[in-house]
Formats: structure tokens, C-alpha cells, sequence
């Protein structure tokens, strides 16, 4: 019998949840796991879940590799608690960790990832949110070509649009995340939005005005 | 996601006793970037003071005599060069170095230039005022040999008698000619009269240093139609103009004339 990924987390509560530490912050949840690992359990089971799927929005690994790629997020994420900025998101940091190790993993394959995984409503958002559409339902019988336009775009565009429209982070999370400056981070996404735009022009998915 | 990771992660750590890294370790590569943004800052501010230094020679004087156009002109001719590439090569590391600072990238372009704009720019004005332009520029020109080939020394670049501007070492004088030898080291003939305007000096003397604004009329002879004193002789001969001198100055003044009236 398949369970679902919320029932699991809720049927597997480890000890340290039971103990209220689901109410700490993040902030002290590393302080606590700084002097005892069993700590940082807390902070993977609250991550991984977002990390796997953000992981697997960006590439085009299989589940097994992202699953190892998780692992590896964590561990350096452990590791490298003592260098945590408190001024930064647990959050943000932890996406950072995550973009990096999987660039380094593509980069390893040498090479780019042509395609990316977007199941069909996050390539819509994507889509949705790029042309300012109101109606997302009638987008869905050209999805062949949104998924087309949304996966020939530059990676360095998809990769913040997918922060911004699928991830739904705000400019501070994606700056931090990136480590770029706003005013890139607002170009990059205002760039793909009219990216999308024109090749949908092109398409006949929208109409020239 | 299906499968857990958190067992094998927690796993992980405690049987390779994996343990966070010390914070020092952590902060490394932020404390090397903020080492090379301090030495990239010292140096844009030393490169910034020389640049100033060479500037300052080219006075209210010299703007009065070439008028503006051709003052532009000849700073553009005059500028140092070497210095400026170096300060701006040293400017737009340190920018780029700030920016890999651990939270460089959360400030903005604009803040960010003007910060470090405001910072060199007050910090180099200031070695300036120390003369650490001026000694900077004597030290460097010492020990690198080839050096002024490619940076040639402020008052150097102020000699070019093709363009009406003839800089030396007063060697003999008298009530109408001058024999200088100019900071390149040739021998010049330089006329003058009554009508020549001096500035920096109220009278000329042997072994000043000076630059002087008119004509090439032939080979090593040159018309002044201006003699200024240059700052360097400053230390030497207090300027008197407008003002009496004080008691040392005048012991100084004394010590001083009988060489220079030939």
C-alpha cells in the first residue's frame, strides 16, 4: 500500500516533534543542533519535502539521484551551521545549500539541464503568471507548447521564475537564495516574462495588441 | 517525495562523527574576502593620492595662462595615465571582491559605488594632504628602474615646449635669460623681461625649480611669458606674497639670496 507523503510524515513523528520542537523557530532549531544532531532532525523533516521538489523543479535528475542530492544538502547544511547568518531565512539558506549542490551535481554531468521537471499546473503558473492571464483552464489545451516555451528558456530566467511564480519566494528570499542583488533579480524575472510573452506571441497562444 | 531522509541523514552524522565545522572555518572564504577588499581599498586610496598629486601641480596659475580650453587640453596631455588605469583596475576589483562578501550582494549598485566612491575618495584626498602622493611617487620612482618610462614623474609630464610649457631647474641667471635645465635633462635658453609675469616667487633665484608658459622660438630657447615658482620649492622659500615674512623666513630669505643673485 502506497502512503501518501503528508500520512507518512504524520504516522512517523519522530520523538523530538513530540516534544514541542516543531514550535521552536529555525533560528533555534540550529542553535539546538549545534550541540546534539538528534536536534537537526527537526530541520530535515521540515525541509526536505520543499528541497526534494525544488531540487526536481531544476533539474532533470531522476528521484533517486535528488534523493541523494537531499542527503547532501543536509549534511553540508549540518556541517555548516556555525557559519549560518541569523540575519538570513533558515529557509532561504537551505535553498542556497540545495541550488548549489544541484549545479555542482549538473556540472558534474557536464552539462546544462536542457529540461527541467515542472509537473503541468507549475509550468501554467509559470505560463499564468508571466502573460498576467486570467484564465488558466483554457491555457491547459496548449500545454505542449507552454511546456516547449517554458523549457527553451535561458536557465538563469527559469530558475528564478520557478522561485518566483512556482516556489512563490518573495524578491528578498530569491536574492538571498541566488546570492544576486534585487535590482538583477527583478530584471532577470521582468526579462523572462517578456521572453514568454513574445515566444507565446509567437505561438498563437496570445494575441498581438 | 517518498522516502524519508531524515533517519539516514541523522544516521550519517553520527556514525562518520561528522560535527559542524568550527565558525572560523565557516567565515574563511568571507574573511579572505574581506582581507582582499582592505588591501584593494589601501591600494585604489595610494593609487588615488598619486593621482591627485599629479593633478595638483596643474593650479589656479596654469588655468589663469592657458585658459580653459586649452587647460583641458593639457591636462588631458598631462594626465597620469599609469595611475589612473591602476586606481580604476584596483576601484572595480574592489567592487567586485565587495559583492563576494558574505552580504555584498544585498546592497545596490548605486549605494554601493557611492559608498565606495565617498570612502577612496576621502581617504585619498587625505593621504594626499600627508604628501603620501608626493613621497610615494619619489619611493616608487627609487626602486623600480623602468618605472617612469611608463609613468613619467608628475613634473615631467609638465615639460612640452612644443605646447608652450617648459619645466627645469634654474642652473644660471641673469637681468634677462635664464639657463634651465629641464626635467627631461636637456639645456634650454629661456628670455625673459620686464613684462614676464611671476607667480610663486617674488624674484627669481638659482636652483628653484620652475615652470614656465610661452614660446619654443627655436631650438633649446624658449620666450616666458609666465615663470611659476612649482610647490616644490615651497619647503625652501615660503612664498612672501602679500605677507611679511616671519623672522625664521627671513633668516631663510637671507641664507638663500646671496647664492641666487648672479
Amino acid at each position: 500500500m502506497k502512503i501518501a507523503v503528508a500520512d507518512y510524515f504524520t504516522i512517523n513523528l519522530p520523538f523530538c516533534m513530540n516534544q514541542g520542537m516543531f514550535k521552536s523557530s529555525d533560528s533555534e532549531l540550529v542553535e539546538l543542533a549545534k550541540t546534539n544532531p538528534d536536534n537537526f532532525e527537526a530541520l530535515v523533516l521540515k525541509y526536505q519535502q520543499p528541497i526534494f521538489y525544488y531540487i526536481r523543479r531544476i533539474s532533470y535528475f531522476s528521484s533517486e539521484d535528488i534523493e541523494d542530492i537531499v542527503q547532501e544538502v543536509f549534511i553540508k547544511a549540518y556541517k555548516g551551521l556555525n557559519g549560518f547568518d541569523q540575519n538570513l531565512k533558515f529557509s532561504s539558506w537551505i535553498y542556497r545549500i540545495a541550488r548549489n549542490t544541484t549545479i555542482d551535481a549538473i556540472r558534474k554531468k557536464h552539462a546544462r539541464p536542457l529540461t527541467t521537471q515542472l509537473e503541468d499546473d507549475e509550468l501554467l503558473k509559470i505560463f499564468v503568471s508571466s502573460t498576467d492571464l486570467e484564465n488558466e483552464t483554457a491555457m491547459k489545451d496548449g500545454l505542449e507548447k507552454v511546456r516547449k516555451i517554458v523549457d527553451e528558456l535561458p536557465y538563469k530566467y527559469k530558475e528564478v521564475m520557478i522561485l518566483k511564480f512556482v516556489e512563490q519566494k518573495n524578491y528578498e528570499e530569491i536574492m538571498d537564495i541566488l546570492k544576486k542583488p534585487k535590482g538583477t533579480v527583478a530584471a532577470l524575472i521582468s526579462r523572462g516574462r517578456k521572453m514568454v510573452i513574445k515566444e507565446a506571441k509567437k505561438s498563437y497562444l496570445l494575441l498581438d495588441q | 517525495m517518498e522516502k524519508d531522509v531524515s533517519k539516514k541523514v541523522i544516521d550519517k552524522i553520527k556514525k562518520e562523527h561528522i560535527e559542524p565545522d568550527p565558525a572560523w572555518k565557516t567565515n574563511l572564504s568571507s574573511y579572505v574576502f574581506w582581507l582582499w577588499l582592505s588591501l584593494l581599498v589601501f591600494l585604489s586610496v595610494m593609487f588615488l593620492s598619486l593621482v591627485i598629486h599629479n593633478f595638483a601641480v596643474l593650479d589656479g596659475d596654469i588655468l589663469r595662462q592657458l585658459h580653459l580650453g586649452r587647460f583641458v587640453g593639457f591636462v588631458f596631455m598631462s594626465a597620469p595615465y599609469f595611475w589612473l588605469v591602476l586606481f580604476a583596475l584596483c576601484f572595480v576589483f574592489g567592487y567586485l571582491v565587495f559583492r563576494r562578501t558574505k552580504s555584498g550582494y544585498r546592497y545596490s549598485l548605486v549605494l554601493v559605488l557611492a559608498m565606495f566612491l565617498f570612502v577612496i575618495f576621502s581617504l585619498g584626498a587625505l593621504a594626499h594632504y600627508a604628501k603620501m602622493g608626493a613621497r610615494l611617487e619619489r619611493e616608487v620612482s627609487n626602486k623600480v628602474p623602468h618605472l617612469h618610462k611608463v609613468a613619467p614623474l608628475a613634473k615631467k609630464r609638465l615639460s612640452n615646449p612644443e605646447k608652450g610649457v617648459l619645466g627645469g631647474e634654474i642652473r644660471i641667471l641673469n637681468s634677462s635669460e635664464i639657463q634651465l635645465k629641464s626635467f627631461v635633462g636637456e639645456n634650454w635658453t629661456v628670455h625673459y623681461s620686464e613684462k614676464t609675469v611671476l607667480r610663486g616667487t617674488h624674484e627669481l633665484q638659482k636652483g628653484i625649480e620652475v615652470i614656465i608658459f610661452g614660446k619654443n622660438v627655436e631650438k633649446r630657447v624658449f620666450d616666458a611669458d609666465v615663470i611659476k615658482a612649482t610647490k616644490a620649492n615651497e619647503k625652501l622659500r615660503p612664498r612672501m606674497e602679500g605677507r611679511k615674512p616671519n623672522s625664521r623666513q627671513f633668516r631663510m630669505k637671507r641664507r638663500i639670496e646671496p647664492e641666487g643673485k648672479n
